[in-house]
């Protein structure tokens, strides 16, 4: 028999709270929090009030002495953090018979934004000429898997995946791809991001998809994407590894869907979404109308959201199946490479309590988003698989199929 | 004390468990708990205090000189501070 891969551990935060028992609460009420408003991080224009989810009340000092943080960009430490929850929450104690055993596989799309700002910013505008001997190892978009290894002296496979807004799909995805062919035995899974920042919130806006309101997937109303910042960690095993540790089971990793659309730098194309979803649900073994729930990209961009009506509409055929829908970045931002680690945990929660979580700030549907969107938390008897979609651009995706324990 | 060996002195001590004073001045940094990591940040900070460049290892191995003491680096900063006063 099969030795099916689980969550036993999880670890967060984010805008909707520090840890996953402050996110289970958000995500469940989201009129607990006001998770998402103007940033208070920089000020990039005094005529637009730039809207960002942003880690409340963050400081580092509370979380690293001043010494590791002169090595650490603001993203490293937030993964640092996720990591930490998710290996407790495991109950993993790391030592010389499974650290070379164990894998850290981190994503994130862009790594130390905040490091090349200000290291640019003192070179090119406040006559400095020379730059911090630590902004190579800060900015690095594999200094969140490194330092995650060198904190629990993993000596397995360790890197970062970047695929833009699936990059933590892919760390899930090539972990688990590990797990199956036994190179290892645990793997530290997820994504962290830290990019509110003047330069990077000037670029998103030159791309037009920047809310100047707030995140409203699916919905009429809706004006953009809200950048988020954090991190989500995992810790990925064999079933069987996580019962003899007595570990909880959050939930099984049923199936794993990548595709690439081949298409457009920023267009998203249905047949590539399409191409991940059908991928994963092949990989579960399972049929499309066993999907009771999709944790959608839902990224609030009218391009994404009709983009991926349309490719759930042509994989789940509305005359056989119809699975609910929600986009939780109405609460969390969109979290970029972080997001689809952050949505997994999400996913799983959602089928350890039965309740689809509401896709927040929805206004009315938009006709063209003919999907069943879920509006107010949906309590249901039969949850028993959940997807969660990340469609990035450059056509970048992965669909991740999560079973309950 | 001079006013650069005023200026190293707190640059060290930034670095540094021990208490510093001149009876550590031939220390190995090594034995003072300044790992490499900490040297690159101390050589940067030299830089930015006294507006010099430190040569690169190689080169300062050429120029017979070394930065592995208090005392190398007094001694380096000073001919180097000498020297940008003289061009300057």
């Amino acid at each position: 028999m099969t030795d099916n891969i689980v969550v036993s551990g999880l670890g967060c935060i984010s805008a909707a709270g520090d840890n996953v028992f402050e996110f289970e609460s958000m995500l469940f009420n989201p009129s607990l929090i006001s998770s998402i408003a103007p940033t208070d991080i920089m000020k990039p224009d005094e005529n637009i009030p730039f809207i960002a989810a942003q880690v409340k009340n963050y400081n580092a000092t509370n979380y690293f002495p001043k010494k590791e943080l002169k090595l650490l960009d603001r993203y490293a430490q937030f993964a640092l953090i996720s990591a930490e929850q998710a290996i407790k929450d495991a109950k993993l104690v790391f030592n010389s018979t499974n650290q070379h055993r164990t894998s850290v596989v981190h994503g994130t799309s862009i790594g130390g934004q905040e490091t090349i700002e200000s290291s640019y910013y003192e070179l090119f505008s406040q006559g400095k000429s020379r730059a911090h001997p630590f902004t190579v190892p800060k900015l690095l978009p594999s200094s969140a898997s490194a330092n995650i290894s060198m904190k629990y002296g993993i000596t397995g496979p360790t890197f970062a995946t970047s695929s833009a807004c699936s990059s933590s799909g892919h760390a899930i995805a090539m972990a688990v791809l590990m797990l199956r062919s036994n190179l290892i035995d645990h793997a530290i899974v997820g994504g962290a991001e830290a990019c509110i920042t003047k330069g990077n919130f000037y670029a998103w806006n030159g791309l037009r998809v920047l809310s100047n309101d707030t995140c409203r997937p699916f919905s009429q109303g809706r004006s953009g994407l809200v950048i988020g910042e954090g991190a989500a960690t995992l810790i990925l095993e064999r079933e069987s590894s996580a019962k003899v540790r007595n570990a909880t089971i959050y939930a099984k990793l049923a199936g794993i869907g990548m595709s690439s659309d081949a298409y457009s730098a920023v267009q998203p194309l249905a047949d590539g979404a399409i191409l991940a979803m059908n991928a994963a649900i092949n990989d579960a073994g399972i049929n499309a109308t066993d999907i009771a729930y999709i944790n959608a990209h839902g990224s609030g961009t009218i391009q994404n959201d009709q983009t991926e009506s349309q490719a759930i509409l042509s994989v789940f055929n509305p005359e056989t199946c119809s699975p609910l829908v929600s986009s939780t970045k109405g609460g969390h931002g969109h979290m970029l490479g972080a997001g689809a680690a952050l949505e997994s945990i999400a996913s799983i929660l959602a089928l350890r309590k039965q309740t689809i979580p509401a896709t927040f700030n929805f206004i009315d549907k938009d006709p063209k988003c003919n999907i069943n969107v879920v509006t107010k938390n949906d309590t249901r008897t039969e949850l028993n698989y959940a997807m969660c979609n990340s469609f990035a651009f450059g056509g970048l995706n992965t669909s991740l199929i999560f079973k309950c324990a | 004390m001079n006013h650069i060996e005023k200026k190293l002195q707190n640059i060290i001590e930034e670095y540094t468990e021990a208490d510093f004073d001149h009876n550590l001045a031939a220390e190995n940094f090594d034995d003072l708990g300044i790992d490499s990591l900490s040297l690159v940040e101390i050589i940067f900070d030299i830089e930015e205090a006294f507006d010099i460049t430190i040569p690169q290892d190689n080169e300062l191995e050429s120029l017979g000189g070394s930065l592995n003491s208090y005392n190398d680096a007094l001694q380096l900063v000073t001919a180097l501070v000498n020297k940008r006063e003289q061009n300057d």
